[in-house]
């Protein structure tokens, strides 16, 4: 029931598409953007996200399809919707001390040079970067020049703020950081935001929604745990983390969302999985196993699988292996610390949860 | 190493000094030399062409502030335009320099005189009243010098005009800011230091251009450069010629010295 009822959103994509020269670099994106949500746009280089954002905010004109409200960029539409865009490169005035280049969509406004003034400051304050008011954007660090794009962004009163690549340019240990302060500032701005990231994990953390565009159309849209646990290609189950994929074959539909498929690659064993479309009997499919889900025993424990220890990797709290079926076919597993003393040809055994299996098409 | 590397900068350096006292300081200094043993006759030469240099400065303050706003035009539509345009673009504007200044003053002459072309074009469009008189007039020198300024300034803002990130204007537009504020402060005040520049360099080179005013315009705009070459040429007085070509020296150099501290200035940032 809930299904039926459209969601309310600030801006629609409705199958929209994007040429440049003869590349169509977006083919019938539809996508909404709910009021105040955080929504991530993730996939692989060239996919079409930046050329997404532009349209969103109004700098490209869709080839076909319609993006609901207009958007005209710097103006607010008639619903009262103004779109900010940080680009990756931030477009800051390099000439123009911090403090002016905040107080620039104030000035585009005519606010009083006192006003302005003011209200910069305290913005550059209130986001804890204060002190930077006065210099220029070229003696920044990368970070320090990211805050300051945002409070200036933030500063135009959007109501959707659209983010090109904010961490691309911080250092691995300053991105956990950064996302804090920039949820902290979302939050109090009340603002709908756009995320395009590499960082899968840490937008995974972050985003309400997330949207996966391959190729110039969107793969697949839901929150961060349904796209993990219940992915629509293979494709979305390797982005959004490791995963074991391998061929099977529906055997048995039982139309509950779940089938019974034979894997070769699994010494040709039955194995259930949750499936998001139905499935016919004979279909070909995929199934998805996060290696995480894999639970590794000591050789000859009955009901698993039998297997070869073909790697031992040490990742922090857990131990990846890689392991070596009957039938040659690969399989990751995060098993646990103590699985570090496994050696290299020692044998296994290998169990999975139906209900963490999951079909995909092939 | 290290001694062979100075030594490779050093010796262009030495040339170039050796150069520059042994061609233009040197002779310069020795006539200022013995000018400065008459002390009053230094003085009175100072005071007869003080007239002459105050038209210079002004004739080549207005020069370069009339040529300045089409050289920005030109230099941001020539940024802009395609790469084919641009070669185009870029070839016409070092025409007027290679050209010969007394072709581009006779050229001016044809195109000024009674019945030139600005005239002829008047009289063809009917337009009311009686054609300008233009042609030995201050326009007269003001229009030509400013033909042959602006190309120069135009180019030197043009790499200034490339270098703006395109970024940069589509963030001014999204955080609102009409055209005209995106053009004044994001642009130019990104191309200011090249501004100056360009500024500058045209208000030297017109301090150079002592033929135009002289032929275009007449005596009463007679300016310094003129009376070093009458000096130098028709009366041999190279005293007087040294103390003028002096005061030019002192009218070209301080405003580049201003502009390189403001150019220090921007750096520091």
């Amino acid at each position: 029931m809930a299904a039926d009822v459209a969601p309310q959103h600030v801006l629609r994509l409705d199958r929209v598409s994007f040429r440049r020269g003869s590349r169509e670099v977006l083919r019938e994106v539809t996508l909404d953007l709910r009021p105040g949500e955080r929504l991530g746009l993730i996939g692989p280089s060239g996919a079409g996200k930046t050329t997404l954002l532009r349209l969103l905010a109004g700098l490209e004109r869709p080839a076909s399809g319609v993006v609901q409200p207009a958007v005209v960029p710097g103006e607010r539409s008639a619903d009262g919707i103004r779109v900010g865009l940080l680009f990756q490169d931030l477009g800051l005035f390099p000439h123009m001390r911090v403090r002016s280049n905040v107080a620039f969509p104030l000035l585009a406004r005519s606010v009083p040079r006192d006003a302005r003034r003011r209200r910069a400051t305290e913005a550059l304050v209130q986001a804890g970067i204060g002190d930077f008011a006065d210099r220029f954007p070229g003696s920044l660090s990368g970070g320090e020049r990211q805050r300051v794009a945002i409070v200036r962004t933030l500063l135009s009163e959007p109501s959707i703020v659209l983010l090109d690549e904010p961490f691309a340019s911080l250092d691995p240990h300053l991105v956990g950081r950064f996302a804090e302060w920039l949820e902290d500032l979302r939050s109090r701005a009340e603002v709908c935001m756009v995320l395009v990231t590499h960082d899968v994990r840490l937008v995974m953390r972050w985003a309400d929604r997330l949207a996966i565009l391959v190729d110039g159309a969107v793969e697949q849209v839901g929150s961060p745990t349904e796209l993990y646990a219940r992915p629509r290609t293979a494709f979305v189950a390797t982005f959004l983390g490791e995963a074991n994929v391998v061929d099977a074959v529906v055997i048995e539909a039982t139309g509950a969302g779940s089938v019974l498929c034979e894997v070769p690659a699994l010494e040709g064993r039955s194995v259930r999985a949750s499936v998001a479309t139905d499935m016919a009997v004979g279909a070909r499919c995929r199934l998805v196993i996060r290696p995480e889900h894999l639970a590794v025993g000591n050789a000859g424990e009955p009901g698993g699988l039998t297997c070869e220890v073909a790697g031992v990797g040490f990742a922090g709290r857990s131990a990846d292996l890689l392991l070596t079926t009957g039938t040659g076919a690969s399989l990751r597993t995060n098993a646990g610390p103590a699985d570090l003393t496994r050696s290299t040809g020692e044998k296994v055994t290998v169990r999975w949860p139906p209900v963490q299996t999951h079909a995909v098409a092939p | 190493m290290t001694g062979s590397r100075t030594g490779g900068r050093v010796a262009p350096a030495a040339v170039l000094t050796v150069f520059m006292v042994g061609g233009l300081v040197l002779p310069l200094g020795l006539v200022l030399a013995e000018l400065a043993a008459e002390p009053e006759r230094l003085g009175q030469v100072v005071g007869e062409s003080a007239a002459a240099a105050g038209r210079s400065v002004l004739l080549a303050v207005v020069v370069a502030a009339i040529a300045l706003p089409p050289a920005i035009t030109v230099a941001r539509s020539l940024t802009r335009a395609r790469h084919a345009v641009r070669v185009v673009g870029v070839a016409l504007c070092v025409l007027p320099l290679v050209l010969n200044l007394l072709v581009v003053i006779l050229a001016w002459m044809v195109v000024l005189e009674r019945e030139g072309l600005v005239n002829t074009l008047w009289t063809t469009m009917a337009l009311p009243g009686d054609p300008p008189q233009i042609l030995y007039t201050r326009s007269a020198a003001v229009l030509a010098m400013a033909y042959v300024v602006m190309p120069v300034m135009a180019l030197i803002l043009l790499d200034s005009f490339r270098r703006i990130d395109p970024r940069m204007r589509e963030a001014a537009r999204l955080l609102g800011a009409r055209p005209l504020t995106r053009f004044v402060l994001v642009e130019l005040g990104f191309v200011a230091p090249a501004l100056v520049t360009a500024y500058v360099m045209g208000y030297v080179l017109c301090l150079n251009l002592y033929l135009v005013p002289e032929y275009l315009t007449g005596p009463h705009l007679t300016t310094l450069g003129f009376l070093v070459q009458e000096n130098v040429i028709k009366s041999f007085d190279l005293g007087s010629a040294a103390v003028q070509a002096t005061m030019l020296f002192v009218m070209a150099v301080l405003p580049v010295c201003g502009a390189l501290a403001m150019d220090r200035g921007v750096r520091q940032r």
